[in-house]
This record gives C-alpha cells, structure tokens and sequence, in this order.
C-alpha cells in the first residue's frame, strides 16, 4: 500500500469527544467511537495526508518506530475503508 | 494564625469596610464600630463588653482559622504548561516574552511525549481525575506538531487510565483557518490575545511580516466563539486604549460572546517607550475597568483581573508556587513561562528539574522547595488588603526580592479594583458610583500605606 491520499466520504460526519473522535454515517445512521491511537490517526492524517511529519507525530504519539507507525496508519485505513468511511487513493 | 495581622479596615467615603479574607467576611460600619471591633478583637475571648451589633462580626471574625495550605514533599503541579516555541509570528510592540530575541527553537516530539507521561504518572499516583496543560509561548501554534502531539498523547493516556483532560492555550490567532478549527474542537479554552478595535491592536500587535494582526485575531475569535471550547479574549491596555475600555468591552461581548474578558495594563520597559507606548493611568485604568466590569455583568460575562479579590485566601496569584511545571522547548522545567533572563537579572532561579536527552525527568527538589518558601515572603504586601488575593502579582515583574516596600502603579491599580470588587460583593453599587466620581479620594485610598485593622486609629 502506498497511499497518497485519504478522503472522507460525503455521508460521513465526525466530531470529537473526550474519549475520541465519534464518526457518523448520515445515510445509515450508524455511528462509530474511534479511541485512541485511531483517533490520533484520523486527525493527523487528515490534517498531514501521508507527509513523513505524519508518521513522525504518529510514532511520537503511539511511542512506536517509524515502521512500525506505518503500518498501523496502513492497516487502520484499510479498516475504515472497509467500514465505508474513507477511500484511500 | 494572628487574625487581627490578617484583618483589614478600610475606609469608604466616611464609612469603613472590615474584610478579613480568613473569614470570608466583608461588612460596612462606621467609625464607632470599627473601633469597637478592633478593641473586641485585640482582647479575643477574653473581651465580654461586645453587646453591641458588632457581636456577631466579632464571634465571626475571632473563629480559628488556618492559613492556605504551602505546598511540600513530592512535586503536585497544578497543571502542566508546555511551551512549544519561543518563536513568535508577531512583532509586539509590548512583548515582555523576548520573541525577537528567542532561538528558533522548538520542542521535539518526543521530549513533549515525555513530559506528558512524566505528568501523566503524577496525576494517576495522586489520584486526582483531571490532565490539565497550557500552552505558551512564543506563539505555540508555529509548533502546531508539538500542540498535536502533547493533545493526542494526553487524551490517549486519559483514556488509558480513565481521566478527563482539559487544555487551555494563550495565542494570538494569527494563522489559517483550520488551525484555529482545531483548537476549537480539542480545546477546552482559548485565550485570545485582543487588544480592542482595528487601529489599537494593529498598533499594538503588529507582525513579523508588517501586516496588521487584527483582521485573523478577530476571524479566530469568531470561530472559536462559534466552536465547542471557550473564547477568552485577553486585551493588553496602555494609554492608547484606555479610553476604549467600555466601548470593548461591549464589542467583544456583543460579537464574540466570550467565556471571559481579562484586561491587564501594559507593563513599561525600555522597548515599549522606544516605541511610543505607555502604561494607562493607574487610576483611569482602575475607573474604566470597574466601569466596562459592568458592561460585561450586563451580558452575563466575568471581567476578569487577574489579581482580583479571590474566594480562597492564596500565597500566589500566578502559576509560580503552586508546583506548575512549565516546559520549555529545550527541556527545563520552571515555574514560570517568562524568559530565564527575566528572572535572573533580578536573581531568582524559578528552574526546578529538566527533560534529559534520554526523556527521563530529572526533578530538583532543593530547588522546588526554594520557590515554594519564597513566594510567601512578600514585605510590601504585609500591611496591604490585597495580602491574600493579589499576593504581589508577578513575582517577578512586580515583588521580586529586593523591589522595595513602596506601593508601584500595579498594586495601586489592584487596590483600586479590588475595593471595589469587595463593594460590588456586598451590593454596594451606589457606594462604588461615589468613589469612581471622587478619584482623588480613591487615589488617595490607593496610596494608604496600611489597610490593617491593628493601625487603625
């Protein structure tokens, strides 16, 4: 995988709480908390896309390596993907 | 604890104010009375010949009380200040931060990642249910890495271990858009600098770049007033604003609707008279706050001054002395977030502990304990009614060891509002008119030398 970009689909509203960030399908009304570390990912790689400075905050904040942060955002993004709140390009 | 040492008398327009801020005790008597009490209290129990209508003020202001609690042993912050940068994005003409002199220096992530678990980890062993950070500056949004990094690490381990966080951040506002969006969505406060109307805060706050700051503060106020978290908006007064006071006032609760409004009075240097700025009158600045104070209660809104009358007697009135641990982008760990320079031209070391290279904490207890005893040594403010709300302002800037006994234009100021403060507490307001109308009675009350009950006369 090697993403260039992540896109939140219209019907997908997001709004942040103390324990994360509550993502809202509005066609389906089905609703999702992410906690964290996924909370920081979706904030971050919305804000970074996939810059290094990403994976460099990522790994600052899940105290992890740069490999290793890598592939969380990979396989968090192929998640929500799935769940159908992003695409990935 | 001497009672009588910590009771005040102060005179209003023929008649006295007793306050003692130990007992949460505010009453108006006349003349008459308030030796009455004064007798009464010298003798303590033992006095019996107080049949009077001070009775009552008396058994209420003799009950047994205890100082503010000094903190000791092992380090408890208050809350966990971070600053990312010194580096600022404007050009103030007041700054008292040394943002044109500061390094490009800014936190690395993972020292940020340290201080939060170091901080994390007290909380949790205190037991206590809230991660509390500030943020400084510098402007800590040019470090919008590092505020992302300390918010995300700081909600995570919240989560963890089932904690609430609260963060709050002093800026300027001036950036994009979605920055500003952001600190609406995970923030909890937001101090705005504002300084008034497009002419002043452009006069005021211009930026590196030679543009005018007030077109992106006032856009930032706006969006963070429409967002989640609280807009307070802190206006810097000199003599070019002080007129303005009310007409602000007014403007920011009308526009912003903000959770509060803070107005502090510039502070002189060298800089700011190279560049044609003065402090207000102390007195004009007294009158205008307590009048635009009104202004703001008519919309539901505190005017806050920062060191007002408190509900809780305090040894200080600012982050130093209450253990905050405030980080600064090269790993030290102070009391204060002013300049090291600032502190050690007038010789105090408010530095308690460091960040290493390897992110452990290092805490110097020797040095803690210093802070902590010598804030409570305050000469000036011994016979002073604002001892224990005020507690000398800025340790630094205003009863640093060695700055004298006079009365300076800050603690008239504070004098001044905080009178009025305790005749507004006790629904006064016709009394608060009179004094605003005769200033020279009210400057005149600034400069008494003794609020104590003990000298009165």
């Amino acid at each position: 995988m090697n993403p260039k970009k992540m896109t939140v689909l219209p019907e997908i509203a997001w709004v942040v709480e103390n324990q994360g960030i509550l993502v809202i399908n509005t066609d389906t009304s089905i609703v999702k908390l992410l906690d964290y570390p996924d909370a920081a990912v979706w904030s971050v790689i919305l804000r970074y896309g996939f810059r290094p400075k990403a994976v460099e905050i990522l790994s600052a904040i899940i105290d992890s390596t740069a490999k290793n942060t890598r592939e969380k955002i990979e396989n968090t993004l192929i998640n929500w993907e799935k769940e159908g709140f992003i695409t990935v390009s | 604890m001497n009672i009588l040492q910590n009771t005040y008398l102060l005179p209003v327009n023929g008649k006295y104010l007793v306050y003692s801020p130990f007992a949460s005790t505010r009453a108006l008597v006349n003349k008459s009375a308030a030796l009455e009490i004064k007798k009464g209290m010298k003798a303590g129990a033992a006095f019996s010949d107080n049949q009077g209508q001070v009775e009552n003020l008396l058994i209420h202001l003799n009950e047994k009380k205890v100082l503010p609690e000094k903190r000791k042993g092992e380090i408890n912050p208050l809350f966990l200040g971070i600053i990312p940068t010194r580096s600022c994005n404007g050009a103030c003409n007041y700054c008292d931060f040394g943002a044109d002199k500061a390094p490009d220096l800014y936190m690395p992530l993972k020292r940020a990642v340290s201080a939060v678990d170091w901080y994390s980890g007290i909380v949790r062993k205190n037991k206590h249910k809230l991660l509390e950070i500030h943020f400084f500056g510098g402007e800590p949004m040019m470090a919008m890495d590092v505020v992302e990094t300390v918010v995300h690490r700081a909600r995570f381990n919240a989560q963890n271990a089932n904690l609430k966080t609260v963060f709050e951040i002093s800026t300027n506002g001036q950036y994009h858009r979605d920055k500003a969006e952001f600190l609406g969505s995970y923030f909890t406060t937001v101090i705005l600098s504002l300084d008034g109307f497009e002419p002043v805060q452009n006069a005021h706050r211009p930026l590196k770049n030679g543009r005018g700051s007030f077109q992106d503060a006032r856009r930032t106020a706006e969006i963070i007033s429409g967002s989640s978290a609280r807009l307070g908006l802190r206006a810097c007064v000199s003599d070019k604003n002080v007129d303005q006071m009310g007409k602000i006032a007014e403007w920011f609760c009308r526009e912003f609707k903000p959770f509060s409004i803070n107005f502090e009075a510039l502070r002189e240097t060298s800089e700011t008279s190279i560049k044609n700025l003065y402090p207000p009158d102390p007195v004009k600045f007294a009158v205008s706050l307590i009048k635009a104070r009104r202004i703001c209660a008519s919309y539901g809104i505190p005017l806050v001054y920062a060191t007002d009358i408190s509900m809780n007697p305090v040894y200080s009135s600012c982050p130093v002395g209450k253990d905050t641990a405030i980080v600064s982008p090269d790993g030290r760990i102070s009391n204060c977030y002013l300049m090291p320079e600032k502190w050690k031209e007038i010789g105090m070391d408010l530095d308690f502990g460091f960040i290493r290279d390897d992110n452990v904490v290092v805490i110097e207890k020797g040095n803690l304990k210093t802070i902590r005893n010598d804030i409570t040594k305050k000469p000036r403010c011994s016979r002073c009614f604002c001892r224990w709300s005020c507690a000398g302002g800025c340790h630094v800037g205003n009863t640093f060891p060695g700055a004298g006994n006079d009365y300076n234009d800050y603690c008239r100021q504070t004098r001044m509002i905080s009178l009025s403060t305790l005749l507004d507490s006790l629904g006064m307001d016709e009394m608060t008119n009179e004094i605003l109308e005769e200033t020279a009675r009210l400057e005149s009350f600034a400069n008494q030398s003794s609020d104590l009950l003990m000298d009165f006369m």
